[in-house]
C-alpha cells in the first residue's frame, strides 16, 4: 500500500459539502481522474471533487483503501467487493455508481451497476416498477405495442405480483 | 429475492430512470438479452435504453416461421440503429436458426451484419448458426461469411455441409477460443486443415457427430486446452476410424469417442490432467514413452492397439484409472502415488483358460499399487469354447480388491470362473453375482470352494457370512 519509495504520499480530498478527507496516494490514484490531477500536478494542494458529497466520498475512499490493500488476487477482491457493497440500500447506490462514473473507477462503476442489475433479473416489468417508483406512462395500447415487438422475451420470468 | 430487501425504496422518487444514460448503459450491460429488452416496457424514456448498451445478445426462434421474420427485422433494426446513431458495440452475440424457407433471406442479412460488426467497434463476436435442414442436413451450404469476422470469439455450427467454397473467404481469426462443430459434413482434411491454420487461438474444440475427414490434425493448436470428439465417422459404408493428433503443449483434458490417436513418440504432455478415450486405438510404443506429469484420471473404455503388448503409463500423479474391454491387458502404472483407484470391468469369452487368468493375474499385481475400487467380470459363454476347469498355480498372495462383481450367462461356466477368480484375489465385498440360473449346482460351486478355502487363512469375514448363507 505504501508507495514505493520513502514515506507514503497523502492526498487531501474536498467533497462538494467542503468535507475533507486524507487519503494514501496509492489507494486514491484507483481513480483515473484523480490520477490524472496528480499526474498534472495539481495534487499539491486540496483536489475538489464537486460532484461527490461527504457521505459518499466517505464510502469511496473506504473501498479505495480496502481494495487497494488486497494484493492481485481477482479472487479476492471480488469477494471483498461484494461484501463491500452487501448491505448498501439502492440510494447508496445510485450515489455510490455516479460518483464512480465521475471519478472514473471503472471496478466500482462496474461493480455496482451488476449489484443494480442483479435486482432487476428475471423480475416481471410491475416489480421493477415498483422496487424503483417508476411510473409507467405508456397508453396501455403503446405497452401492448412494445411488448408485442420484443414477444419471446416475456415469457420465463417471476410472476407479477403486482396485485 | 430476500438478499436485494435492502434495496427496496420506500420513497417513490424514481432516481434510478435519472441516472444517466451511460450508466444505465452499463447496468442493462449486465442483464440478459431478456431482461435488457423488457425494460423498454417499464415506461417511455426506458423504451430504446437496451437497443444502447454495448453488448448484444439474439437469440432466434427455432421453427417458428411467424416471429423469424420479426427477429430478422429486429436484428437488422437494432444493428442499423446503433450505426445510424454510431453507437459503440463491444459484444455481439447471434444465435440463428437458418431452414430451406428462410436460407436465402437469412444468408444475405448475415452477409451484411457481419462485415459490419469490425467498424462498430465489436470486440467479442460470439457466433452459433444451426440449420433445420433435416435429415439430409449436410447438403446445407455453412455460409462463408461465418468465418470473414476477425472478431469471432465463439463459434458454434450445426447441420451443415463444410466445404471448399466455405472456407475460400476465411481470414485470420486471432480471437477465436472456441470451435464446435456439431453434425457436420467436412468435405476433406484439407478443408479441416484451412480453417485450423487461420485460428491459431483455440482453446476448447468439440466436434460432436461430424462426418468426412479421415484425418483432424489440431497439432498446430498450440493453445489447445479441451479437445472433445464424439461420434465421428467416416461414412456409412466406412468402418475406417478417423485420425486423431493433438499437440502436447498445453492440452488439459482430452475426450475422444471413435477414432485412432496419433501420439508422438516421447512427448511430454505437461498439463494433461484428463485422458478419456472409448472405442480408440492407440499407439501403445507411443503412449508408453510419453509422460503425463499432471495426469490425474485415464480412462481407456473398448479402446484396442495394446492387445499384446505391454503399456507403460508415466503419470506421476495419477488418482484414477478406469478400464473397460473385452481383453486383459498388460499395463504398468509408474507414479509415486500411492491413494489412488483402479477400476476394472472385462468381458470375456474365454475366461476359463488358464492363460486368461494368469494374465488378469498379472494385471492385478501391476494394479496392486493402487486401491483396486472394482473388478468386474463378465464371462460370456461361446459354444465354440471348450469349458475347462483352469489350471494354474499362483504363488504370490493373492491381491485384495475393493468389490467384485461377477456376471455370466451360463451355470457351466460358474465353477471355472470363481475357481480361477478366487486363486488370485481377495474381495473384500461381492456385490453381485448375476447368473442366469441360479440352481443348485452354482451354490453347490460356490459351496465347494469356500469350504476348500476355509482350510487357509481365515481373516476374511465376509467367507463366514457366505458360509452361513450356503448352508441355509
Amino acid at each position: 500500500m505504501a508507495a514505493e519509495t520513502g514515506t507514503p504520499t497523502t492526498l487531501t480530498l474536498k467533497s462538494n459539502d467542503d468535507e475533507l478527507f486524507s487519503v494514501a496516494e496509492s489507494a486514491a490514484i484507483l481513480s483515473v481522474t484523480i490520477r490524472n490531477m496528480v499526474e498534472d500536478g495539481c495534487a499539491g494542494g486540496v483536489i475538489p471533487l464537486d460532484n461527490v458529497d461527504g457521505k459518499t466520498l466517505a464510502s469511496v475512499i473506504t473501498y479505495m483503501n480496502g481494495i487497494s490493500a488486497i494484493p492481485a488476487d481477482e479472487e479476492k477482491k471480488k469477494s471483498y467487493r461484494d461484501k463491500f457493497l452487501s448491505d448498501k440500500d439502492f440510494e447508496t447506490l445510485a450515489d455510490m455508481v455516479l460518483a464512480a462514473n465521475y471519478l472514473n473507477m471503472s471496478c466500482l462503476m462496474d461493480a455496482v451497476s451488476a449489484k443494480i442489475a442483479q435486482v432487476m433479473e428475471k423480475k416481471s416489468v410491475g416489480w421493477v416498477r415498483r422496487k424503483f417508483g417508476i411510473e409507467n406512462d405508456y397508453t396501455p395500447e403503446e405497452e401492448a405495442a412494445v411488448k408485442e415487438e420484443h414477444k419471446w422475451t416475456f415469457e420465463g420470468v417471476e410472476t407479477d405480483d403486482d396485485n | 429475492m430476500e438478499k436485494t430487501d435492502s434495496l427496496d425504496d420506500s420513497k417513490s422518487m424514481d432516481r434510478i430512470s435519472e441516472l444517466p444514460n451511460d450508466i444505465l448503459q452499463r447496468i442493462l450491460y449486465f442483464l440478459s438479452q431478456e431482461d435488457a429488452v423488457r425494460t423498454s416496457v417499464l415506461s417511455k424514456s426506458w423504451r430504446d435504453i437496451w437497443r444502447t448498451r454495448p453488448n448484444l445478445d439474439f437469440r432466434g426462434p427455432f421453427n417458428l416461421n411467424d416471429l423469424k421474420q420479426k427477429f430478422l427485422s429486429l436484428v437488422e433494426n437494432t444493428l442499423q440503429r446503433y450505426c445510424d446513431h454510431r453507437l459503440s458495440l463491444e459484444e455481439f452475440h447471434l444465435h440463428i436458426w437458418l431452414d430451406d424457407f428462410w436460407y436465402q433471406k437469412s444468408v444475405s442479412l448475415l452477409e451484411k451484419w457481419i462485415p459490419r460488426l469490425k467498424n462498430m467497434g465489436v470486440k467479442e463476436f460470439r457466433l452459433s448458426i444451426c440449420s433445420e435442414h433435416y435429415p439430409r442436413y449436410t447438403d446445407l451450404d455453412l455460409p462463408c461469411v461465418v468465418f470473414e469476422q476477425e472478431s469471432l470469439r465463439h463459434l458454434r455450427v450445426r447441420r451443415f455441409k463444410l466445404d471448399r467454397k466455405a472456407v475460400e473467404r476465411i481470414v485470420l481469426l486471432n480471437n477465436l477460443r472456441s470451435l464446435h462443430l456439431q453434425e457436420i459434413n467436412i468435405e476433406d482434411e484439407e478443408v479441416f486443415q484451412k480453417i485450423i491454420s487461420n485460428c491459431p487461438s483455440i482453446e476448447t474444440m468439440r466436434i460432436e457427430n461430424c462426418e468426412g475427414s479421415r484425418n483432424i490434425n489440431v497439432d498446430n493448436l498450440r493453445r489447445l486446452k479441451d479437445f472433445h470428439s464424439s461420434g465421428f465417422n467416416l461414412g456409412v459404408a466406412n468402418t475406417e476410424r478417423c485420425s486423431f493428433e493433438i499437440s502436447h503443449q498445453s492440452i488439459e483434458t482430452i475426450f475422444i469417442t471413435y477414432g485412432n490417436l496419433l501420439f508422438h513418440k516421447g512427448v511430454e504432455f505437461r498439463f494433461l490432467d484428463v485422458l478419456r478415450l472409448h472405442g480408440v486405438r492407440l499407439l501403445p510404443d507411443n503412449l508408453s514413452s510419453c509422460k503425463f506429469p499432471s495426469l490425474k484420471r485415464l480412462v481407456l473404455d473398448h479402446c484396442d492397439g495394446f492387445e499384446v503388448i505391454e503399456l507403460f503409463i508415466d503419470a506421476p500423479k495419477i488418482k484414477s484409472f478406469e478400464y473397460k474391454g473385452n481383453f486383459v491387458p498388460s499395463i504398468t502404472f509408474v507414479t509415486t502415488q500411492n491413494e489412488w483407484d483402479s477400476h476394472i470391468f472385462v468381458r470375456s469369452a474365454d475366461a476359463s483358460s488358464s492363460w486368461w487368468f494368469i494374465k488378469l493375474n498379472e494385471l492385478l499385481k501391476s494394479l496392486s499399487q493402487s486401491n483396486i475400487r472394482s473388478l468386474a467380470i463378465y464371462y460370456i459363454y461361446h459354444p465354440r469354447n471348450i469349458v475347462h476347469e483352469p489350471q494354474f498355480v499362483i504363488l504370490d498372495k493373492p491381491v485384495v480388491v475393493e468389490s467384485v462383481k461377477l456376471k455370466c450367462d451360463n451355470s457351466t461356466l460358474f465353477s471355472p470362473l470363481l475357481n480361477g477368480v478366487f486363486r488370485i484375489f481377495r474381495p473384500r465385498n461381492i456385490c453381485d453375482f448375476d447368473m442366469v440360473a441360479w440352481d443348485m449346482d452354482v451354490i453347490e460351486c460356490l459351496w465347494k470352494i469356500f469350504m476348500e478355502r476355509e482350510s487357509g487363512d481365515k481373516d476374511e469375514p465376509f467367507r463366514r457370512f457366505w458360509k452361513r448363507e450356503l448352508e441355509e
